[in-house]
């Protein structure tokens, strides 16, 4: 008992005491070995295979590696690597491990003697264990379409969060980051996406607590959104599960697929210390080609000369004046700024990281602590996090096991404006801003003071004010903790609960000076100098996942395995939000110090519960013959009362989602025996219901929102409840082979999909005197189909030089199958219109064609279009503006000759891998790419529009300006009169790009075992190089998680290329 | 190392190529023209050479290469060989000879569809239409460079005067350009005195004294046809008939010196001739239509035009003769009785009524002077400028429509020079009383009383004036 209690205060006490925890469990190191040893059983009719296991590169006879039949019997290598192994009969499947040696299941088929090749136990094998909700279990073994990464600490790219981490590993998972700014998190999209208005995002489930990675309320700091995984620091993450489908034991949480996070666990009792250090730069990103001071000033005055100004009032712009002698302001007019660079920056980034696990036959530890200060490419911005991390698990008596996982980590991020805020987004107004303006205030003589210029006459603010002197602040946590137990009933009957709580706080604040920006305008005409913001959320969540699970083989050829369980959700999230407006003077940050009569509050409550009952039983026959079952009931405060076809028990409607699925070990059967070239041959089927719950909180009441009317505020109705409001059903089917040939030289995995939505949330119309526009309904569907294909080839396969090469590939073309109303959705996202309809595809770019630009007047009226005014006349167009298509023949362009004109969804994503070993180096390199998706280049379209004095790229250099001229910039008109910059062709450009992800150097230094047990120095390169046509920073950054926001490129810290050196050192 | 250096720069420069590459063809200039400025535009055309080296010589060479927009209207060689050495001689007249064919800002020819009054950088006014420049024809328009527009125009047009510049010219020719430069004074402008201090006491600016003299003319005061902003149409009216008119005037202006006698007589001549606007000889209406700033109506017989000038702000004509309507040079004096200079006694109460009214007859509104139950005796004095040399019938409207007995009121001239006999004021008359004749020998200001009936009954006391008419006669 004395052990116990010492190992339950250590399983709670913090970090700092747990760093006694080495010196307390050093008298029990020795005790090394963990494997369970071999026991000896007779069977009736015993028959006896002979052996041998070699090292599958160098051919070499391998001593010492277990061979065993299940739980029956086992039998170490001698030797020259043979053994021999009591077995029931020929038919059976045997096992072969070892120390730094992959597992491998040997199917004897009708064999008296094998022989097989161990790989090292890095590498990526199809007897790898996959970690599932229900236990481990081998990969050649699993029924779903699942995709296991042993990742092991991540230690080649030590900067990662973990979204961004699985870009490019996972067939059919497409990552997006959001953005480069650190700890900006990434969208996933599983297979596409099943759901118009609710989440694409799958399922996040960390060492078996559902981890939450939704953001409840928006951030009040444009452009930014904090993301919850990235508080998981990527080398605490020993493997990730990808369950693509087969999820519904999740029930109405699993449409989106599961990922399995698991967390390093200690697996051997000796101490080890891990501790790491790295360093990198990051490298601003290439400058977008915007015109210098001399052809942005020839630009303006020609865009002035269009404004309805006379030559008087242009004349009158003393930044024209080029006077040095006579004009006050000319130090202030006429300098030649390159802004992009006052706004990115090279910077560094810092990462350490010391992990301390081992323990004893009661209880094992593994700490882990981390800083990671990543400073993006932006000036003055950085993002620092401390996370730290205490698993433990503990053998408390015969029957009883314990485990916990704590974690608890903070971020603290200076972050800047971005996305659509023209007036306080640094990179959009370094874009914009004239070159010629002077970034101080200087005086008449040209001497410069060192406060910043302010805003200037054209009504851009200055970069380095919105740089230097704006404050954005971010600073969130997040404890995620659990404590499980693990108590056996009866032999193979066990009794698992797990309790999970989280606690997130996420603290927002920004302060927009008055000197160097421009002024916001409040209601009534107020003019906000200066604005500050303060913004507090915190979400809470407790969750139970209790289950009686069951174990039992019988007939040493049925395996069944099966567990009933209940799991439990509830959540709290809270917003609340501070606005101030004019504080005294820029020195006064707070919401505070603004004006009282100013103020703003605004918040914001939700609560939310589930439950999740679920059945899973797995039977397996003769090692060959897989069957698993999966149902869940599920119950949700989201869900309506009255659903049709719905059972229920009392009040509460209930989601029932089975699922099934099966797969045949074809190469474990006999007649395959004589197919030397095939290792493995899996063919899996799954048919499987799940559900998505994202349907809103509170759609299935009636409440109320305030109102202000005139001063006074009152309660009005917010919504017209639906209580038939229900989940979204997913019907997933799925087909897929995973194989491995040449002595698992080559393997591959196939999958082809078809997932159905039904009852997917809508939001329908209602006629305007209803009062309130919409009500969801859950009165749509949609298909996805694709296929997936992930291949690993062992290309070179020697002592010294072993090369692997991975490639994966994935394509999914998506259907909606059904709308209500006239069966179409037209979406607005910044300027963007997307179009959703009947029979098509989801979310296409909508807007005009165009076929270049009018060359003359003649040209033009031989066309003879033309545009209405606001005031109802038609202007024709002439010389210099864009031919649009006119698709109704009613020569005249207007919203009825919009097409289709882009698709925001890939043809096809993946990624190419590359791991090349040379004695101690290794090569990682890892290739993503995208194929065939659109981009509305929104940074483009402000760039290029020439409708405003902002500043433009140099491809306006090539606008018309007269009659005969052959360009495809059209000319130069303030306001746009005519609309040659509407959502267009112009502005949508292909996102295809591959990129050079990742590749990383690894060289473990030879050392004679001493106090340093081993030590590897890293160098590594992210993003290194980008093949696309896009033309923006980067094509790849999606602002929004929506399905409408997607292939939206808005001013965003672009990605950018980064290299990091750092060496890890074991202890 | 350095090999190591190269091979990664090389690597550098490759990366760096590669991730350009997709901005190259969208935003290369490939278009010749756009690849030159109007300098070099119109020195790769050797049929401007001419005009080219005027550019240079005037330092608009560089003006044009630089980054602001810019059209240039040049001339061919042919049209500018033969310049007037007197410009070619003279730089700051050649200067301003060639600053007169560039223009800020591009302007194709279709702009000018309906013609265009573009200031040139020498400051002048050029009337532009789809085919001309001036008086030149355009004979290739909108060749385009970088920075602007290159119109080739096949005569060259030189920087003409202003009208003032051509008054201040022809000052020996014409009588009346001579008489107008006697209208010169010499006035203050706040703006370019240097301040001194701010007086303690009356917080107002004290200026250094003889800062902020500035000479001015009162006929541009009237007509700032010295502003090449503004376009005008002047008439010079050739000697014989100025002088007729100016005599004319002189007896309207008797005083004390016959030097302002003839001032007066004369801007009273000169004050109407010119009209805002630019009236081109086909434009203008041979009839009653143009009015000058004084609503004088200003009768042009096309006839009687001798010559025409062409100028940078408008247009001047040269005419035989004209001849004003009877009258309007003379036009009647009105003094509005809502407008009193003065009151004989300070009143307590509401007494006095500055009213506006309809006049039930015409319906439409008007203002006068009503004073009812004043208690005594009571006037209201009118100071009146300008009152001509001269006889007037005198005349008033007094409604008085509010109460409902007549009443009778008078008025005296100069105090008691000429005083008019009470007069019954009928009720609810809205028309003009004829009150006797008036003549007065000075030009000047002149005071008019309206007085009422000495008595302290109410309703008797009362006066009531919509406005005295002196009618010249």
């Amino acid at each position: 008992m004395k052990v116990f209690y010492r190992h339950i205060i250590v399983s709670f006490l913090l970090p700092v005491f747990v760093l006694l925890a080495p010196h307390a469990h050093a008298q029990s190191t020795g005790a090394a070995d963990t494997t369970a040893p071999a026991k000896t059983k007779k069977f009736p009719h015993s028959a006896l295979v002979t052996g041998s296991i070699t090292d599958a590169a160098s051919g070499k006879a391998l001593a010492g590696i277990q061979v065993a039949y299940q739980d029956y019997t086992a039998a170490i290598t001698d030797g020259s690597g043979s053994f021999s192994l009591e077995v029931p009969d020929y038919d059976v499947t045997i096992t072969a491990k070892g120390e730094g040696y992959q597992s491998k299941d040997i199917a004897l088929k009708g064999r008296r003697t094998v022989s097989a090749g161990l790989f090292e136990a890095a590498y990526n094998s199809v007897y790898d264990v996959a970690y599932l909700p229900f236990g481990p279990r081998p990969r050649n073994q699993v029924v779903h379409a699942a995709t296991s990464l042993n990742t092991q600490g991540n230690w080649t790219r030590p900067a990662e969060y973990p979204d961004a981490l699985l870009q490019g590993l996972v067939p059919g998972l497409n990552v997006t980051r959001r953005s480069g700014t650190p700890a900006i998190g990434a969208n996933l999209y599983l297979r596409g996406f099943s759901s118009l208005y609710a989440t694409n995002q799958p399922l996040i489930v960390v060492d078996g607590v559902i981890f939450d990675n939704n953001n409840y309320g928006n951030s009040i700091i444009p452009g930014h959104t904090s993301s919850p995984l990235a508080f998981i620091d990527s080398k605490d993450i020993e493997n990730i599960t990808v369950i693509k489908d087969g999820s519904s034991t999740y029930g109405t949480k699993g449409a989106n697929g599961v990922i399995l996070i698991t967390t390093s666990r200690a697996r051997q009792l000796p101490t080890r210390i891990d501790f790491s250090a790295y360093a990198g730069m990051n490298f601003a990103p290439a400058e977008l080609p915007v015109m210098n001071a001399g052809q942005y000033r020839t630009y303006l005055s020609e865009i002035l000369n269009t404004s309805g100004l006379t030559q008087q009032q242009i004349r009158g712009y003393t930044l024209f004046d080029d006077d040095t002698a006579g004009n006050p302001s000319y130090y202030q007019y006429h300098d030649n700024m390159d802004w992009q660079r006052q706004v990115f920056k090279n910077t560094m980034t810092n990462d350490y990281y010391l992990k301390v696990s081992g323990g004893d036959d009661v209880a094992r530890y593994s700490l882990s602590m981390g800083i990671l200060k990543d400073r993006g490419v932006i000036r003055n911005t950085s993002s620092t996090r401390y996370n730290t991390r205490f698993n433990a698990d503990f053998n408390l008596n015969a029957r009883l096991k314990a485990y916990s996982n704590m974690s608890f980590s903070f971020t603290d991020q200076l972050l800047t404006q971005q996305g659509i805020s023209p007036n306080t987004n640094p990179i959009f107004a370094a874009l914009i801003k004239a070159p010629f303006i002077a970034p101080h205030v200087v005086s008449p003589t040209g001497a410069v003071s060192p406060v910043y210029s302010d805003a200037d006459t054209l009504g851009v603010g200055n970069p380095l004010a919105l740089i230097n002197n704006m404050q954005d602040i971010s600073k969130n946590y997040r404890f995620a903790g659990s404590i499980g137990f693990d108590y056996r009933l009866a032999s193979s009957l066990n009794l698992v609960t797990t309790f999970g709580i989280t606690l997130d706080k996420v603290r927002e604040s920004f302060f927009v000076p008055q000197n160097g920006v421009i002024p916001d305008t409040l209601a009534f005409g107020i003019i906000a100098h200066n604005r500050s913001a303060s913004q507090v959320k915190q979400f809470y969540s407790v969750y139970v996942d209790s289950r009686l699970s069951w174990n039992h083989t019988w007939n040493r050829v049925n395996q069944l395995s099966a567990a009933l369980g209940f799991r439990y959700t509830q959540n709290h999230a809270e917003q609340d939000i501070g606005l101030g407006f004019n504080s005294p003077t820029d020195q006064f940050v707070t919401v505070g110090q603004g004006s009282a009569a100013l103020r703003q509050t605004a918040g914001d409550q939700d609560d939310w519960k589930w439950a999740n009952t679920y059945l899973h039983a797995a039977y397996g026959l003769q090692d060959k013959y897989f069957l698993d079952f999966n149902m869940a009931a599920d119950a949700s405060s989201r869900f309506g009362h009255v659903i049709p076809n719905s059972p229920s028990i009392g009040s509460y409607q209930l989601a029932l989602l089975p699922s099934l699925g099966a797969s045949w070990l074809i190469s474990s059967e006999d007649f395959m025996s004589g197919v030397r070239a095939v290792e493995m041959l899996k063919l899996r089927a799954t048919y499987s219901y799940t559900g998505n719950d994202d349907i809103g909180n509170y759609n299935n009441r009636q409440y109320y929102v305030s109102q202000n009317l005139l001063g006074l505020y009152g309660l009005v109705r917010g919504n017209i409840s639906n209580p038939r409001i229900q989940w979204e059903q997913n019907q997933k089917l799925d087909i897929g082979i995973d194989a491995a040939f040449f002595k698992e030289r080559l393997n591959l995995s196939l999958d082809m999909y078809q997932h159905t939505t039904s009852k997917m949330l809508v939001f329908q119309s209602f006629n305007t005197a209803a009062g309130i526009d919409t009500v969801p309904t859950n009165s749509g569907g949609m298909q996805t189909q694709g296929i997936e294909l992930g291949i690993n080839g062992r290309i070179i396969h020697t002592r010294n030089i072993k090369w692997d090469l991975g490639i994966t590939l994935a394509s999914y073309r998506n259907k909606i199958t059904r709308l209500p109303g006239d069966g179409q959705i037209l979406t607005t996202v910044d300027g963007a219109t997307y179009f959703t309809r009947k029979y098509a595809t989801a979310n296409q770019f909508y807007g005009y064609k165009t076929a270049g630009v009018y060359s003359s007047d003649a040209e033009a009226a031989k066309d003879g279009y033309s545009r209405m005014m606001a005031n109802g006349s038609l202007v024709p167009f002439k010389g210099g503006d864009v031919r649009f298509a006119d698709v109704n023949g009613d020569k005249i362009i207007d919203d009825r000759d919009r097409q289709v004109i882009g698709n925001p969804n890939p043809n096809l994503t993946g990624s190419i891998s590359s791991n090349l070993t040379w004695k101690r180096w290794s090569l990682e390199c890892l290739f993503t790419f995208s194929q065939g998706n659109s981009i509305y280049n929104y940074t483009r379209n402000q760039l290029e529009s020439m409708s405003t004095t902002a500043n433009q790229t140099q491809a306006v250099l090539n606008r018309w300006r007269a009659n005969g001229q052959v360009t495809n910039i059209p000319k130069a008109a303030y306001g746009d009169p005519m609309g040659n910059s509407s959502f267009s062709d112009r502005w949508i450009e292909d996102g295809s790009y591959i990129r050079l992800r990742t590749v990383s150097i690894t060289y473990e230094v030879p050392l004679k075992p001493a106090f340093i047990k081993y030590a590897t120095v890293y160098l590594m390169g992210n993003n290194l190089l980008t093949l696309t046509r896009y033309k923006g920073f980067d094509p790849e950054s999606s602002a929004t998680g929506s399905v409408f926001g997607q292939g939206i490129d808005i001013p965003l810290e672009p990605l950018y290329k980064s290299v990091q050196a750092g060496v890890r050192i074991g202890l | 190392m350095r090999s190591h250096k190269i091979v990664v720069l090389l690597l550098l420069l490759a990366l760096g190529y590669l991730s350009c590459r997709k901005w190259e063809d969208h935003v290369g200039v490939y278009n010749q023209n756009l690849q030159h400025n109007l300098l070099q535009l119109i020195n790769s055309d050797t049929g401007l050479s001419q005009f080219s080296s005027l550019l240079i010589k005037t330092g608009y060479d560089k003006v044009i290469a630089s980054t602001r927009t810019y059209t240039v209207w040049a001339p061919r060689n042919a049209a500018i060989q033969n310049l007037d050495p007197a410009v070619t001689g003279d730089p700051a007249k050649l200067k301003q000879y060639v600053g007169n064919h560039i223009a800020n800002e591009a302007w194709l020819t279709a702009a000018a569809t309906t013609p265009l009054r573009l200031q040139m950088l020498n400051g002048k006014y050029v009337r532009i239409t789809s085919a001309q420049f001036d008086s030149a024809h355009i004979t290739r328009a909108d060749q385009y460079a970088n920075n602007g527009i290159l119109q080739v125009i096949d005569s060259a047009a030189g920087a003409l005067p202003n009208i003032w510049e051509f008054v201040n010219s022809t000052t020996t020719i014409y009588a009346q350009d001579a008489f107008m430069l006697t209208l010169n004074y010499t006035g203050f402008d706040s703006t370019r005195a240097t301040l001194d201090s701010i007086n303690p006491a009356t917080g107002q600016p004290v200026y250094v004294p003889g800062t902020g003299q500035v000479n001015l003319n009162h006929f541009t005061d009237a007509y700032a046809v010295n502003n090449e902003d503004s376009v005008y149409t002047y008439f010079i009216i050739r000697d014989p008939a100025f002088n007729t008119g100016v005599t004319a005037q002189k007896p309207f202006y008797v005083t004390s010196s016959t030097d302002s006698t003839t001032r007066f007589a004369g801007f009273n001549v000169v004050k109407d001739l010119a009209v805002r606007g630019q009236y081109n000889y086909s434009q203008l209406p041979d009839s009653l239509v143009l009015l000058s700033k004084y609503n004088v109506r200003v009768p042009i017989v096309k006839s009687a035009i001798t010559e025409i000038h062409r100028v940078s702000n408008g247009v001047v004509y040269v005419l035989d003769h004209i001849s004003f309507p009877a009258g309007d040079k003379n036009p009647p004096i009105v003094i509005q009785g809502e407008t009193p200079t003065a009151l004989s006694s300070y009143t307590t109460g509401n007494a006095v009524s500055y009213r506006y009214v309809l006049n039930p007859t015409t319906n439409t509104p008007f203002r006068d002077l009503y004073v009812f139950n004043v208690g005594g005796p009571f006037y209201a004095r009118y100071h009146v400028n300008n009152v001509y040399s001269t006889r007037y019938h005198v005349y008033w409207v007094a409604p008085n429509d509010l109460q409902t007995t007549t009443f009778s009121q008078r008025i005296a001239m100069d105090s008691s020079t000429t005083t008019f006999p009470y007069v019954v004021v009928p009720l609810m008359n809205y028309s003009e009383i004829y009150l006797g004749d008036y003549t007065t020998t000075t030009f000047g200001g002149h005071d008019i009383y309206l007085i009422n009936t000495n008595s302290t009954t109410s309703g008797v006391n009362t006066l009531d004036l919509d406005y005295v008419k002196l009618v010249p006669f």
